[in-house]
């Protein structure tokens, strides 16, 4: 979604316009299920947060000040949603099963060469190797890597000063590269 | 710059984040290290490897399911629509229920005599006078008599006892003299019945209801009715036969009587006491029963 449309949409969402709500969904249902689901591992689980996002989004929109951007607050209650459910004692104990988890079956974008693709072995080490990141460094990964946020808007959105932001992404990438360096030529 | 300066380096430089400056001293020290050089192109693509993979998508109807929790949809809304949608699929079947469900109900009409007879008792019953008209020799309706009352009582007594020729009704003297004769008249009387009228008064369902023609039909000419109506019913008693049917029209009175073979000579003696008895009918053979039926006028 552009700036100009996101702030329209802002508008009509604060004037209660139950359309915008529809357009908000629409725009960000997949950037948000593909955040949730990076980060949960979980097909099923990644739809259920996802949801919550988007309720919380509809509850609280009178709350939000317009501080930041309508997407860096969309992404930060999905980060926050993840790292919540991933602190949680149960969801800790799940996690060695889910590491193991392809993305077999997954929708994607590209279509069936895409998906051919995903079954392959590079791309399910890949896919461990990201799961198996600590929470804080898998999200930022994420958030750049996957979703193409800047340094200042993760920092933004996971309440992170740059230095942070620029230390922990370096680490998860130099953690990729020797979990992947078998894969790369 | 050292190495480990240089490869801490490689996020920012990638995502030209680094100060000019500092881009410049990494760049150089990159074209200056071949160790470094490689460690960089090993870097590069792992996040090739990783800019590459494919973006997922939301499952479908994700966004339908999120709208319908935002706004749940009120109950009513959901009955309505589980019953009538889709539309092309449950309207049909719904039209086609309804057209069974009015057929049964039409077949069991059908089938079921209960059904059909409650449904003719409740269509009106065609005018009196019209009926009269139709059929002056049949005796009205005891129930539509009853109903016709009030009228009835509305007009003077001698109108009553003579009818107007408008109304077309034939008199009581010469329909009674009808339903006497079809009463005791042998078996052609009783197919000359209209069986074909839709609908029978009173007086034509007793005549319906007799089984047989009598076995002795004849006329008793007395003086008093109402004395020898008394004075019949005695005898029968007296000679042990039952009393069948009594049917009292304004000229006569219809008695039926029934008793065994052996009391009927008592039974011709004592009438011919109480009156002139005339038999019309009277074999020589008498059945074990017999059934009289006898014509009691002044």
């Amino acid at each position: 979604m552009q700036e100009g449309t996101a702030a329209e949409v802002l508008e009509r969402l604060r004037a209660g316009d139950a359309r915008a709500f529809e357009d908000l969904v629409v725009a960000y249902q997949h950037r948000v299920f593909s955040i949730a689901y990076r980060m949960l591992g979980s097909r099923a689980e990644a739809e259920e947060a996802a949801q919550e996002v988007f309720l919380r989004v509809h509850r609280g929109i009178a709350e939000f000040r317009g501080e930041s951007k309508l997407s860096t607050w969309l992404y930060a209650i999905t980060s926050r949603l993840c790292l919540n459910r991933l602190a949680s004692g149960e969801r800790r104990m799940a996690r060695a099963r889910e590491a193991e988890e392809t993305l077999t079956g997954l929708p994607s974008a590209d279509g069936d060469a895409a998906a051919r693709m995903e079954r392959s072995e590079t791309e399910a080490a890949l896919h461990r190797a990201i799961a198996e990141l600590p929470d804080e460094r898998r999200i930022v990964v994420v958030l750049r890597d996957l979703e193409g946020l800047s340094y200042e808007e993760i920092a933004d959105t996971l309440g992170l000063t740059l230095g942070t932001v620029r230390s922990r992404l370096h680490r998860a990438r130099l953690e990729l590269r020797e979990r992947l360096e078998k894969f790369l030529p | 710059m050292t190495c480990d300066h240089a490869r801490a380096m490689f996020s920012e430089l990638t995502d030209r984040a680094l100060p000019d400056a500092e881009r410049a001293a990494c760049e150089a020290h990159l074209a200056a290290c071949p160790d470094c050089r490689r460690e960089w192109e090993t870097f590069q693509r792992m996040l090739a490897l990783l800019h590459g993979m494919p973006r997922l998508r939301a499952p479908a109807g994700f966004a339908d399911r999120v709208l319908a929790a935002a706004h749940p949809t009120p109950w009513h809304r959901r009955l309505l629509r589980r019953l009538f949608v889709p539309l092309p699929v449950k309207l049909p079947l719904e039209a086609a229920a309804l057209v069974l469900v009015a057929v049964g109900a039409v077949y069991l009409v059908q089938r079921s005599p209960e059904l059909q007879q409650a449904a003719r008792r409740q269509t009106p019953p065609p005018p009196l006078r019209e009926e009269k008209a139709q059929a002056p020799v049949r005796e009205p309706a005891r129930t539509r008599q009853s109903a016709d009352e009030p009228a009835v009582a509305s007009q003077p007594a001698a109108e009553r006892r003579a009818p107007t020729p408008a109304r077309k009704e034939a008199p009581a003297t010469a329909r009674d003299q009808a339903a006497i004769q079809r009463y005791t008249a042998p078996e052609p009387k009783t197919r000359d019945r209209p069986a074909a009228a839709p609908e029978r008064s009173d007086h034509e369902r007793f005549l319906a209801r007799a089984p047989a023609p009598p076995t002795v039909s004849g006329r008793l000419v007395v003086q008093d009715r109402d004395t020898a109506e008394l004075a019949l019913a005695e005898l029968a008693a007296r000679v042990g036969a039952t009393e069948v049917s009594r049917w009292r029209a304004e000229e006569a009175t219809i008695v039926e009587l029934e008793l065994p073979r052996s009391a009927y000579p008592e039974l011709a003696r004592a009438l011919g006491r109480l009156g002139a008895w005339s038999p019309d009918r009277e074999p020589a053979e008498l059945p074990a029963r017999v059934r009289v039926v006898l014509r009691l006028t002044r």
